[in-house]
């Protein structure tokens, strides 16, 4: 498989994410630095995705809202999303150090906090999809 | 049955299994509870992920 055909590959996960995560990892082959990247990367999204669906889950309890509780959860998806919007710059900019395609980074402002964290989302699942379907 | 904000309990469970299945390392009792889920809701594992995907991303 080429890795355009990677590239292309269960694209009926991904939505409107713009790359596939096999094709991160194909362009990571071969560099540990982008590997460990990628991993740190793939980890935090799937941290946010945890903490989004921990909060939504905690509002929509029967057992009612303790406003300090809310307040944790929330801090912590706050903690999450910072640190996940830091490992996917940090990731593009070694992509684009190491001269790999960064052209499907061009759909994603990365000062805008909630375009980062729409990607994160989709790329956690898309990890996880993709390798349940493995 | 619907609890606060109108979210089904069903959309709960999804939402728990989807958080424990995007664990780096789910631990036994997470993979009991996982099962348990499935069972009560009588869906496949990428059937699951895939709601709770959309469901997580409707307010993005």
């Amino acid at each position: 498989m080429d890795i355009e055909q990677v590239a292309l590959k269960n694209e009926d996960h991904l939505g409107k994410l713009p790359v596939s995560p096999d094709y991160l990892e194909k362009l990571s082959e071969g560099d540990e630095d982008l590997q460990e990247l990628l991993e740190e990367m793939t980890d935090k999204c799937k941290d946010y995705a945890i903490s989004v669906m921990n909060l939504d889950s905690y509002l929509a309890s029967e057992e009612g809202i303790d406003p300090e509780e809310r307040q944790e959860l929330d801090n912590s998806r706050t903690r999450s999303h910072n640190a996940t919007i830091d490992s996917v710059k940090i990731f593009i900019r070694n992509l684009r150090i190491k001269s790999k395609d960064t052209s499907w980074a061009q759909s994603i402002d990365l000062n805008n906090r909630s375009q980062v964290g729409r990607f994160a989302l989709l790329y956690a699942f898309a990890d996880t999809l993709q390798k349940v379907q493995k | 049955m619907y609890s606060y904000f109108g979210m089904p309990k069903r959309k709960q469970q999804i939402l728990r299994y989807a958080s424990l299945a995007l664990k780096k390392s789910p631990s036994p009792a997470d993979h009991e509870e996982m099962d348990r889920i499935q069972k009560e809701l009588q869906m496949e594992p990428l059937q699951i992920l895939k709601e709770a995907k959309d469901t997580t991303l409707e307010k993005y």
